[in-house]
């Protein structure tokens, strides 16, 4: 079941065993298909952008903080619907978790009823993302490898200009912007100019909100 | 790829509406370069005239009364970010008020530096909103104004068509596609087909 794409995924990220067990022990005992993670490192190393999936993450890990996952998470225009755990945490961490990009906030012990409810609203929500994250997640990984001199003439690309005008401005030939945007084109994976800025401009919404 | 300015400076006339807060607290933000306009409850502030420019709403209440305030303001169009001090706050209440659209949620008793410092950042999304609000609604009014056959070659455009097909489907000479392609870049205001399809991107968000 575990590798069926189609179905939904749950991340379990908690650094207590007995906290693992026992979130495993429910979500499945509710038909739901789970992974653990010890740390929020494992998590980022484990994470599928392509199959849709949500998140159960404690807030206080060793190493990466929850807060801090969610943040990683949406700079690479992944926004996975999660839930918070929090064993004493405070309003601030809340809702720093909740800007953050938190679908919910929860306090330990938390009842059954609860946390199922709040899953199933992640569950609803990561149905919609998950097109939109594996998409965003290989424009990203390949922003990476553009050079900076693409980077500079990507820019100019999304704002609309056209070949001449990123020459003239960056004082070389059409030719050469035309020979860099192909290059670009590839990279990113992208049809054409128009498909291009379209990745493009998806992955910086995801990014920004 | 980040456009430079993320965060621009106070704009002129920025606002602070404060509701039920102490006086210390308008002082301060007057201070910091905001006007500040205290009420004693929330009807006060809704009966006024709308807001019009940069602001920002601070709510000395529960996250109920949060919720329900924000509620009454986007209801009038009025998407200004909404702090809450909350004072003695569960994390329950604190993630209900966010969920129901709070920008901040301070609770206990904040400094009054902390309390300007969240009041600017929200002031300054605020500002940024605003701006892609305004950009957005430009674009969507040209886009109504496009007429049947704009709209066409647009659709070819955003599909990552070449002229070429676009005249294929429409049963239109490369020349003509050449016309009204010409002809819906000027209608949009796009200097280019790439610019055109950015705008629509951000106008279908």
């Amino acid at each position: 079941m575990l590798d069926d794409p189609n179905r939904l995924l749950i991340y379990v990220v908690d650094d207590d065993e007995g906290i693992r067990a026992v979130l495993r022990w429910m979500l499945e005992a509710h038909g739901m298909d789970v992974v653990c993670c010890p740390t929020a490192e494992h998590l980022l190393e484990l994470i599928d952008p392509d199959r849709a999936c949500c998140l159960v993450l404690d807030a206080c890990l060793p190493g990466m903080s929850g807060v801090e996952v969610l943040r990683q998470l949406r700079s690479r225009g992944i926004g996975v619907p999660t839930i918070l755990l929090t064993g004493y945490g405070s309003v601030r961490l809340a809702v720093e978790a909740m800007r953050a990009g938190a679908l919910d906030v929860l306090e330990k012990p938390f009842n059954e009823a609860t946390l199922l409810a709040a899953v199933r609203d992640a569950a609803v929500q990561a149905v919609h993302t998950r097109k939109r994250a594996s998409e965003n997640v290989r424009t990203a990984q390949a922003c990476e490898s553009l050079t900076p001199r693409e980077h500079e003439i990507l820019d100019y690309i999304v704002d609309g200009l056209p070949s001449r005008e990123i020459g003239e401005t960056l004082g070389i030939s059409p030719r050469t912007v035309d020979v860099h945007r192909a290059n670009i084109i590839q990279k990113v994976g992208a049809q054409s100019t128009p498909d291009l800025i379209r990745r493009i401009v998806g992955l910086r919404v995801a990014v920004e909100l | 790829m980040q456009e430079a300015a993320r965060v621009p400076d106070l704009p002129p006339r920025a606002k602070a509406h404060l509701i039920a807060c102490p006086d210390a607290l308008a002082g301060a933000l007057s201070e910091a370069g905001l006007a500040v306009l205290a009420h004693e409850s929330p009807q006060t502030l809704l009966r006024g005239t709308g807001d019009r420019g940069a602001c920002c709403v601070v709510l000395t209440g529960t996250a109920t009364g949060a919720v329900a305030l924000r509620r009454e303001l986007v209801g009038r169009g009025i998407e200004a970010p909404l702090i809450l001090l909350a004072g003695a706050c569960t994390i329950r209440e604190a993630v209900t008020a966010m969920k129901g659209g709070a920008f901040d949620v301070l609770d206990g008793e904040p400094s009054q530096q902390e309390v300007v410092g969240a009041v600017l950042t929200a002031v300054r999304h605020d500002t940024i909103r605003r701006t892609r609000q305004a950009r957005r609604g430009a674009i969507a009014q040209r886009f109504e104004h496009l007429t049947g056959r704009e709209h066409q070659l647009l659709d070819g455009l955003l599909a990552g068509q070449s002229p070429k097909e676009i005249a294929w489907e429409l049963g239109l000479s490369a020349r003509t596609v050449e016309v009204h392609r010409r002809r819906t870049l000027a209608a949009m205001g796009a200097h280019s087909a790439a610019d055109l399809v950015r705008m629509i991107h951000e106008l279908r968000g």
